[in-house]
């Protein structure tokens, strides 16, 4: 039996990231080891905003990274990139978990959050993901303080726009209207820069 | 419920911040085989900007473990699916199926050509036939292993008037399923190869009836070939077919409304 190869790598990160999905899909164990390279820091990243548990965030990466492999022949570029793709399941498990994990600390009350070996993140990222993430959080900023807190109760949490206005205190309009012009400039502050990568 | 009043919960829908019934109802508008005016359009461009809050956070690097618990994962597992759960479920279903009907064709030839040759040497069509009936066989000796809702699904996407209908993942979710469907049969069976077993959960499925409550509906179940399984409950179909089925991950045993909605899709045609 052939091992399926690697195929070339073409130039630039949203191309590079489509072909090792691509040879991914065909068996080569390589090519997700690429991916999980690029992309674990953001996946743990998010596990561990949504979890607060290494642990239980590691459990998801691990998780995400599997399923990436299991499901890297539905990959489907029109639903968006690569990274986006990867944060998207990193996120929907850690919700999943959390909201498993906070069914059974109901039962419990009073238990706390697995406490966070002292390590910190650790700095890998290169120049221009930084740049990315300044942006990113410069846009946030830039968003009327409730439109982001709706944003990021909606994102980091998995909360509905229902349990956010629950939570708030807010009518459900109100925050309905908040998501909805939140994004919008979201969207216009994040727009790729001429020349740069989307 | 219009394009415009898609485009106005789109925000919403790409951050997962809808209820169940909502993004159910905004994923079978989206399904709905009628001239939108860019809400595809505008989903994508909301999973985009959705898709850029992760970058918000710096990057942390996961423990040393988790690679090596990734690799060990893998390589106990076969070669990704091919593209397409429709595909995938329905092309093995019809080679089963094909199976099946080979063996009875090539048995009952055999059977006839015995008869016709009492004692006398076999023809070559009685070898051909002969050799068939044996790989048929060793097909439905495999079959035998498959379980008996694979048996069902397979006997109802033979009968006439059965659809294979897509359910699509919702809010960026990652799954995907296909409901088998006949109307006159009022039978509808769920397949995916897309749903791994989460431990200490179930995948429920819904039946929804325009704007009432979705209906439980029973549970996709793992099957030994890695797909998950099940039927809707029948009693759910004998009225009339629904405008839409579902799959929601719930905790273990179910729940008495979705929470988590995964696919849906509209059924009735």
């Amino acid at each position: 039996m052939t091992v399926p190869r690697p195929s070339a790598a073409p130039a630039g990160p949203p191309a590079r990231d489509r072909a090792l999905v691509a040879d991914a899909a065909r068996g080569v164990a390589a090519a997700l080891r690429a991916l999980y390279d690029r992309h674990a820091g953001r996946a743990m990243a998010i596990a561990l905003r949504i979890l607060r548990s290494r642990t239980e965030a590691e459990d998801v990466v691990q998780d995400t990274f599997v399923e990436i492999w299991r499901r890297a022949a539905d990959y489907d570029e029109a639903r968006g990139g690569v990274p986006a793709w990867v944060a998207t399941i990193a996120r929907t498990r850690a919700i999943d978990r959390r909201r498993s994990r906070d069914s059974a600390a109901r039962a419990t009350a009073g238990a706390k959050a697995e406490p966070e070996p002292d390590r910190g993140p650790e700095p890998i990222e290169l120049a221009e993901k930084r740049q990315d993430r300044e942006r990113v959080a410069e846009a946030l900023a830039a968003l009327p303080a409730e439109q982001r807190t709706a944003v990021e109760l909606a994102y980091f949490e998995g909360l509905t726009q229902r349990e956010i206005a629950a939570r708030t205190g807010d009518p459900l309009g109100t925050v309905k209207t908040r998501v909805r012009l939140a994004l919008v400039k979201l969207a216009n502050l994040l727009a790729p820069v001429e020349g740069g990568s989307a | 419920m219009t394009c415009a009043e898609f485009q106005e919960q789109v925000a919403a829908l790409a951050l997962g911040a809808l209820d169940s019934e909502e993004a159910a109802a905004c994923q079978a508008h989206l399904a709905e085989p009628v001239a939108h005016t860019g809400c595809a359009e505008a989903l994508a461009r909301a999973n985009a900007t959705t898709g850029r809050l992760a970058d918000a956070l710096p990057p942390v690097r996961p423990g040393d473990a988790v690679w090596r618990g990734i690799e060990a994962r893998i390589g106990a597992e076969a070669a990704p699916p091919s593209r397409g759960a429709l595909r995938e479920t329905v092309a093995w279903a019809l080679a089963a199926a094909a199976a099946v009907a080979l063996y009875i064709t090539a048995s009952a030839r055999v059977d006839a050509e015995k008869r016709a040759e009492q004692g006398v040497v076999m023809t070559d069509q009685a070898r051909e036939s002969e050799a068939a009936r044996q790989r048929c066989r060793i097909e439905l000796e495999s079959l035998r292993g498959a379980g008996e809702m694979e048996r069902e699904a397979i006997a109802l996407l033979a009968q006439p008037g059965t659809r294979a209908v897509s359910l699509a993942p919702v809010a960026g979710a990652p799954h995907r399923a296909t409901a088998i469907v006949n109307a006159a049969a009022k039978r509808a069976i769920v397949v995916s190869s897309a749903m791994p077993a989460v431990e200490g959960k179930d995948y429920q499925l819904w039946v929804i009836r325009g704007q009432k409550a979705p209906q439980p509906a029973g549970f996709l179940r793992p099957t030994a070939r890695g797909l998950s399984i099940g039927e809707i409950d029948r009693k759910l179909l004998e009225a009339a077919m629904p405008e839409q089925l579902a799959v929601s991950l719930e905790p273990a045993g179910g729940a008495p409304t979705p929470t988590t909605v995964l696919v849906a899709g509209p059924v009735k045609s």
